[in-house]
């Protein structure tokens, strides 16, 4: 039994607890009692006021609410723009992102007279953000890679933008292979703005240094990284083994590329998987077993599950002899990443070169053609419009422009027009290795990725046999010929 | 925490200091007793704070530091260049202003909608009402990946993707049912006798909640409200499916697309995340003693 | 409830009852705002998630569908990465909670004693509890660098092992049972002292009069009197490490080798990698079924105590 005090005049009181010593829900009584004794209770004297007083209180929720969520309904296009372009090919240093951002935009309106709203994303985000919502008509276009393409293209969410294209003054300058690998079924759905080939990228003074050549064969490769192990010290090599990660499954694919045309070839209607166990088994071997897992492994097992945020920072901060990697890297000396821009210039600068990806035995020179589509969304209001900032972020111009802050997009230009952003006589080969570069074919590539993940990781953190892995892996990717 | 201080350095001879610590000390806690206490302090004090203090240090150091194999830095080497840094960031800018525009709102929403329906579970009688109270607590069981899909159609249907009132919606439904939960183990809490005194006076049932209940509760509101507060500031998830573009984003999404793009720059993804976390810690300095007693009564109680 | 305490206290019989008769409404009328809200937002995602559990849909192609009955339910008989991710998610929260509840019931036991600056360590104890879970991801994979996270400097000097603790096998999955601990163990710590401190001293003496040790007074006036708030964390946190998806997803991804893969980001990998929205339905729905298990019967153990 609860004994209260209660003083009451004209509605007015105060509440005081008995003087017994009592358990915490008492106290905390009294305390709340303290708390809410200066509210006094003026206005419901007498005749019992109904309700109506309740909002001027001091707890205020209804009122608040009103304005506050008044003032952000507004949520899309603060700036009042009419297009909204996805981007996660962008710089991501703030300062450069801004003139990229403006860049497009310039452009566009000067194509237009409207304006374009752009939000740089990162592509997993951006990937299921569009899977899930380009249904709603937003964003208008898209960037993306090319497994994105695919995807896009098999859920209806991209619209074909042959005839507007071919309208475009510049159409005609993009190199065939890129305009090649931004079709489907005889109809363009995508502009490219930058394209490259994966290469071996090395360090030249450490090479010239153990009188080595770079590496033509996978086995010439694991010598060479195992004598830079003894000789120096450096890491001699390093790839990306991160679960989900995009750079881990497009360097997988440069291997599997010099074996065959591709993974699946179409016989007409379906795709039959077009590559043996062993030569998957080999790839694992000689990239992944041998590289990580081995007796005498190659790269720093403690950089095992890491991704490119690892691999190319490393490379240019000087830690790694060689990586697979894109020329992007080319003009990467400044920024959070990076150690200290001057050693990086030098070692970016003076000591690499460039050279073909080694390939295992049976194999030839082939890499994984990276060509960024940029798309139409179909469900877009806007699809003119979207168009529009697809030229826009694919046009000559605009590709010249960004070339200040991003070099390493514009090595290899995907318009003729564009000259190349290389000066260096060591960065050249770059340009024969686009040239052997073979583009994914349009499937649905997530279950791919998904069967391949774990078993390239098992291999590289040493837990299966690596050719075991490859005939695993050989029959789930059979098994999943009639769902691509 | 003053006093402490004064019984260590202070007085003018050990007897007194002793003397006067003892008074501190309840008297049933002998000092050996406390010794023992403020020892196993300690070891959950690391345990739980040494990480988080540890992060705001490397916040003032700089990347050679963090990337030296060295534990502690020089006086001499803290800055506050990462700040800067982060601070003069225009988008980290936006989504702060979004995610305290959004985690205001959110918490104005659940208040005011959990405390009419606290109230009615606390103080009406009606059919439906037990049932009523488990359904609501029944989402919190939901699986949030089971229902993603079909919760942005919905929204989508609703006119509510990339707009505030769109997140300010969905993290009100998240934290109603344990808000309201909160709430009505509060007022549960006041006597009805304080009731009926005040009807008696002429106070209607709404003029009773807003006149007795209410001010008697702001303990419980402080809690209820911090508890959304911080749902909506932390919320990751409902945001990445909401949002569209930078002008909903909030902090805790801006700043995993900030790590995933800077994974590297420690000092400055450290940076964001403190100032991400820091309005939190604040508003809970705030409101604390009230959080900790809320906790420790209300909803939590025994009946 | 307020209507019906005031018997015999003053001559308002005849408006009392009017009072409850339009009371009733207003009852309905106050919880009506929260109830459109949540039943609005919640209602038709869950019964197309349940909806969507016996159908075959692609993410790709949402609007074709074909009813499939069971069978997604008995695809996951055949599936080992969902029993593994079943299995993992059982271990994590099994562990997390009852670390948590151990650890809490600890810490309690040295928040209750009344010494001096007691106040300041309940309050800054609670600082986990309230960070955001990415700072808490980035936090911890910060302090386990390989070469300069703290933890690993630490354990170097030690002479111990250091690596990238994440990207580690074995331990991937210790880190984020520690996550979840570290972040909840204050929570059940206050709200376990605040059960303690309201058992009253008289009991304490009592039993001590019976001869009981300090063991036994913890086991027979502690526990029983802390078991409803024990009750109500345990379930509540179970509930959310059960279904909690941004821990693993920010830190891990579910790897290394799928070792630290929870049925929350292997329902979310099945639906954005492998695009079957059916299946992944279908596994949200066996989770869903597992918590209302869960704590149906504990509730039940509970009451019957």
């Amino acid at each position: 039994m609860e004994i209260y005090i209660l003083i009451l005049h004209d509605c007015q009181w105060e509440a005081m607890p008995d003087s017994s010593p009592d358990s915490l829900r008492r106290r905390k009584l009294v305390q709340s009692i303290g708390l809410g004794a200066g509210i006094a209770l003026a206005g419901c004297s007498g005749d019992g006021g109904d309700g109506g007083s309740l909002e001027g209180d001091g707890d205020g929720g209804g009122d608040s609410l009103g304005t506050e969520t008044g003032g952000g309904d507004d949520g899309d296009g603060g700036s009042g723009a009419d297009v909204l372009h996805w981007d996660a090919g962008l710089p991501s240093d703030e300062e450069d992102l801004d003139t990229a951002i403006s860049n497009i935009q310039n452009f566009f309106e000067e194509r237009t007279g409207e304006q374009v709203q752009i939000t740089d994303y990162t592509y997993e985000d951006m990937r299921s953000a569009y899977l899930t919502g380009a249904r709603s008509g937003d964003p208008d276009s898209v960037e993306g890679v090319l497994s994105h393409l695919t995807e896009y293209i098999e859920a209806d969410l991209i619209e074909p933008i042959g005839d507007e294209a071919e309208a475009l003054e510049w159409y005609d300058g993009y190199v065939d292979s890129t305009i090649e690998a931004m079709s489907y079924q005889g109809e363009l759905y995508a502009l490219p703005y930058t394209g490259n080939g994966r290469a071996m990228i090395y360090r030249r003074d450490v090479f010239e240094e153990l009188g080595q050549d770079p590496p033509e064969t996978a086995d010439e490769f694991l010598e060479v990284g195992r004598l830079i192990k003894s000789e120096t010290d450096l890491t001699p090599f390093h790839n990306c083994t991160k679960d989900g990660g995009v750079r881990a499954f497009q360097e997988w694919m440069s291997h599997v590329y010099q074996h065959t045309e591709n993974l699946y070839a179409t016989d007409g209607d379906g795709w039959t998987l077009n590559v043996d166990a062993d030569t998957l088994g080999l790839v694992f071997d000689k990239y992944y077993h041998q590289v990580w897992a081995s007796d005498d492994p190659i790269a720093d097992p403690d950089q095992l599950g890491t991704g490119w945020q690892v691999n190319d920072p490393g490379y240019i901060n000087g830690n790694f002899a060689m990586i697979e990697c894109g020329p992007w890297i080319r003009g990467w000396t400044s920024g959070p990443e990076i150690d200290d821009s001057d050693a990086a210039s030098e070692v970016l600068d003076e000591n690499t070169a460039v050279a073909h990806l080694p390939y295992a035995e049976g194999g030839e020179r082939a890499t994984y053609l990276e060509v960024k589509p940029v798309m139409v969304n179909a469900n877009s209001e806007n699809g003119d419009l979207g168009f529009e900032a697809v030229a826009s972020r694919c046009s000559p111009t605009v590709m010249e422009q960004q070339q200040s802050h991003s070099p390493g997009n514009y090595v290899t230009p995907v318009h003729e027009d564009v000259e190349t952003t290389l000066e260096s006589e060591n960065w050249m080969p770059f340009t024969d290795v686009f040239e052997t570069g073979r583009a994914l074919a349009k499937i649905s590539w997530g279950p791919v990725r998904q069967e391949f993940y774990p078993l390239m990781q098992e291999v590289a953190y040493g837990e299966t046999d690596p050719y075991d892995a490859g005939s695993t892996l050989h029959s789930n990717l059979k098994s999943l010929e009639g769902d691509l | 925490m003053a006093t402490e201080t004064d019984a260590i350095d202070g007085g003018t001879g050990t007897t007194s200091a002793i003397q006067r610590f003892d008074e501190w000390l309840d008297e049933d806690v002998s000092p050996r007793r406390a010794l023992a206490v403020y020892a196993a302090l300690g070891v959950f004090m690391l345990f739980l704070l040494l990480p988080v203090l540890y992060m705001i240090l490397a916040t003032f150091t700089n990347q050679s530091f963090l990337y030296s194999s060295a534990l502690l830095p020089s006086l001499s080497s803290l800055t506050l260049a990462n700040y800067v840094n982060v601070l003069s960031t225009g988008a980290f800018q936006q989504y702060f202003v979004n995610s305290t525009i959004i985690a205001t709102a959110t918490t104005a929403l659940t208040l005011s909608v959990g405390t009419l329906a606290a109230y009615s579970l606390s103080r009406f009688d009606y059919p439906g009402r037990g049932s009523l109270l488990l359904a609501f607590l029944g989402t919190q069981m939901l699986p949030y990946v089971l229902i993603l899909i079909p919760f942005f159609l919905l929204m989508y249907t609703l006119d509510l993707i990339n707009s505030h009132l769109g997140i300010i919606i969905a993290h009100s439904v998240i934290a109603l049912p344990l808000a309201i939960w909160l709430l009505k183990g509060y007022f549960d809490d006041i006597p009805e006798s304080l009731d009926e005194a005040a009807k008696m006076d002429g106070c209607s049932q709404l003029d009773v909640l807003a006149r007795v209940i209410l001010p008697l509760s702001l303990p419980g509101l402080a809690v209820a409200g911090f508890y959304t507060f911080t749902i909506s500031w932390n919320d990751f998830l409902l945001v990445s499916v909401l949002s569209q573009t930078g002008a909903t984003r909030t902090l805790p999404y801006g700043l995993q697309l900030f790590q995933s793009q800077n994974q590297v720059a420690w000092h400055l993804v450290l940076t964001a995340a403190t100032i991400t976390m820091v309005p939190v810690i604040v508003l809970f300095a705030a409101v604390q003693q009230w959080v900790v007693k809320g906790l420790a009564s209300g909803g939590m109680k025994g009946t | 409830m307020a209507t019906n305490t005031s018997q015999g206290r003053s001559p308002r019989y005849s408006e009392e009852f009017k009072s409850l008769l339009s009371e009733t409404w207003l009852g309905y009328a106050l919880i009506l705002p929260a109830t459109i809200l949540v039943a609005a937002i919640i209602l038709y995602p869950t019964v197309r998630g349940i909806q969507m559990a016996f159908l075959e849909v692609s993410l790709l192609q949402p609007g074709e569908e074909t009813f499939v009955g069971l069978e997604n339910f008995a695809e996951m008989a055949n599936d080992a990465v969902f029993r593994t991710a079943l299995w993992q998610t059982v271990l994590l929260t099994a562990l997390a909670v009852s670390l948590q509840y151990l650890l809490g019931m600890a810490l309690a036991m040295v928040l209750k004693e009344k010494v001096p600056g007691m106040r300041f360590f309940r309050s800054v104890s609670m600082v986990t509890w309230v960070l955001p879970i990415i700072v808490m991801v980035i936090l911890f994979r910060f302090m386990v660098q390989n070469g300069f996270g703290p933890a690993n400097i630490v354990l170097g000097a030690l002479g111990l092992e250091t690596t990238y603790w994440f990207g580690d096998p074995e331990m991937a999955f210790p880190l984020i049972v520690l996550m979840h601990v570290w972040r909840n163990v204050p929570f059940y710590a206050i709200a376990l002292m605040a059960a303690m401190n309201s058992i009253p001293e008289t009991q304490y003496e009592a039993a001590r009069l019976d001869g009981a040790g300090a063991l036994q007074r913890f086991r027979h006036v502690t526990l029983p009197q802390i078991s409803y708030v024990s009750m109500i964390m345990i379930v509540l946190h179970v509930i959310f490490t059960f279904n909690n998806f941004e821990i693993v997803y920010l830190s891990t991804g579910g790897g290394p080798l799928g070792n630290t893969e929870v049925l929350a980001t292997y329902v979310y990998k099945t639906a954005f990698e492998t695009y079957a929205l059916g299946y992944a339905a279908s596994m949200g729905v066996v989770m869903l079924v597992i918590m209302l298990t869960f704590t149906a019967v504990y509730v039940k153990l509970e009451d019957t105590d």
